[in-house]
């Protein structure tokens, strides 16, 4: 990734991330059926959406079989995945590539699974509302996504300024770009509120989730070390997680994942974050473990 | 969240940055602030850090008492990395009198009929002319920041800034110290959760 191809005009490696898919199959849990045997559903998601975006085409296929049919009218279901409940406030890439254990360098094995397409069980009894937040209302995930966006515009410039100035009119069409996974629609606002220079940043928006626990970290990166020295991948791991990447260059015990593909330690953090940000603003990077 | 931090020098008697805290700022702030809480009788105790000598900040339990229920609420004074200001977080508990039943509040709604106490406090957090308030308010679900299986509320910290520079834009006065920062705050976002200083 070379400095000169850094800047807001449409990238392709922007479309790649975009458009990257995950397949799932949703079966509908017995307890929630009304009769045998309930063929599963189908979806391609995104995985830089949610999983609620897609709960009412779901929720629609599997209607006619529901044992409660007043569920089909709340918004409040859940998906788990091995007995996970998932946490629909998180991009569908992240949970994918966190809870499979991801590891993108054993796939040519003919034993590898790759969990795909993703099976998933659908339920709307008992909701874990001590794991997962609230699905109560149908802003409920705007307004999450939303509390991301304005945490990511602040850590970027020391104040949520760009994204509180942007008008309504911008902001809705923001979020219907994410909403009906609409490339332009999206990009053409959120390069309103991103600086032209990503190295002007105070800090690289960016969480990584531990393997196999819910802990998550939140780093606070600066662009550069220093006026010579780019913070990568691999500076920036080796400064916060010190036990798990003991070097700057090479992946000793653990890989970072990013969509899906393990993160080169050379690149610089702040042209990854202006190809490969999630909607939110932020890196979501998953951290796997070496086997 | 862990926090991950950059060592800090000793802090003196000023924020260097006022608003916004380091975190051995904002230790030094929780260690001055809590003998307050504590001579206003309010049950409360410092969260011990991985880091030497520091403190990841102050844990506060309150009671509202009602005829017909009680929620009891632990709330947490913690430095937000994202934004270097204090966060209050809290998750409360509601127990109906008469059947002894107690449930976790979950929705943001259920916060503002039985957490919230006070009116004056409701119409202060919903605001709609601060354009940094979502539709429900200042306040939104989240998953706890120290505790990662849990999952509570927090105050966003949008307006602290504002209202720390306000308060500290008296020029007849000398600027906010760390001994005040916290019971100055407090005052703010404070009265959500039933906590409220003695002077």
């Amino acid at each position: 990734m070379s400095v000169s191809s850094t800047s807001i005009a449409s990238s392709d490696l922007r479309r790649k991330v975009w458009d990257g898919v995950i397949p799932l199959q949703i079966i509908l849990a017995p307890d929630e059926c009304r009769v045998l045997d309930v063929d599963p559903f189908y979806i391609n998601a995104t995985r830089v959406s949610y999983l609620p975006q897609y709960f009412s085409r779901i929720i629609a296929y599997f209607e006619p079989f529901l044992r409660d049919h007043a569920a089909s009218l709340s918004p409040e279901w859940w998906l788990d995945f091995e007995g996970v409940p998932l946490r629909w406030n998180w991009p569908i890439g992240l949970l994918y590539d966190l809870l499979t254990g991801l590891d993108p360098t054993q796939g040519d094995g003919p034993e590898h699974d790759w969990h795909l397409p993703w099976t998933l069980i659908l339920h709307h009894s008992q909701y874990p509302s001590d794991i997962l937040l609230r699905l109560a209302s149908d802003s409920a995930l705007k307004e999450q996504w939303m509390n991301r966006v304005k945490e990511a515009d602040f850590i970027r410039r020391g104040n949520a300024n760009a994204v509180m100035s942007l008008s309504k009119t911008d902001s809705d069409e923001m979020w219907a770009g994410v909403g009906e996974h609409n490339f332009d629609k999206f990009w053409d606002i959120a390069k309103k509120i991103l600086p032209p220079d990503p190295y002007t940043l105070r800090h690289i928006p960016i969480k990584i989730y531990l393997p196999s626990s819910n802990k998550m970290l939140q780093a606070l990166v600066p662009p550069s070390i220093s006026p010579r020295e780019l913070h990568t991948v691999g500076t920036a791991l080796h400064a916060h997680l010190p036990q798990l990447f003991p070097s700057r260059r090479t992946c000793l015990l653990a890989r970072p994942v990013l969509h899906g593909v393990i993160l080169n330690m050379a690149i610089p953090l702040a042209e990854l974050l202006y190809e490969c940000m999630y909607t939110d603003g932020y890196l979501h990077i998953c951290i796997t473990m070496i086997s | 969240m862990i926090q991950s931090s950059v060592p800090d020098g000793i802090p003196t008697e000023h924020a260097i940055n006022f608003p916004f805290l380091t975190l051995a700022e904002f230790s030094e702030a929780c260690e001055r602030f809590l003998p307050r809480l504590h001579h206003s009788g309010i049950t409360s105790r410092l969260l011990p850090s991985t880091e030497k000598d520091l403190f990841d900040g102050i844990e506060v339990t309150t009671v509202r008492e009602h005829h017909a229920f009680t929620v009891i609420t632990k709330a947490f004074v913690l430095l937000s990395p994202i934004y270097s200001l204090p966060v209050l977080y809290f998750s409360s508990t509601y127990t109906n009198l008469q059947t002894g039943e107690s449930t976790p509040i979950t929705l943001v709604e259920d916060v503002y009929r039985y957490v919230v106490a006070s009116p004056s406090q409701i119409s202060i957090l919903k605001n709609p002319t601060i354009p940094a308030v979502s539709a429900s308010g200042a306040i939104s679900q989240c998953e706890h920041p120290l505790y990662h299986d849990l999952l509570c509320f927090y105050i966003h910290p949008c307006r602290t800034s504002d209202v720390m520079n306000t308060l500290n834009a008296d020029p007849e006065k000398p600027g906010i110290t760390l001994q005040s920062y916290l019971a100055l705050w407090i005052g703010v976002v404070g009265p959500t959760v039933g906590i409220a200083i003695r002077e």
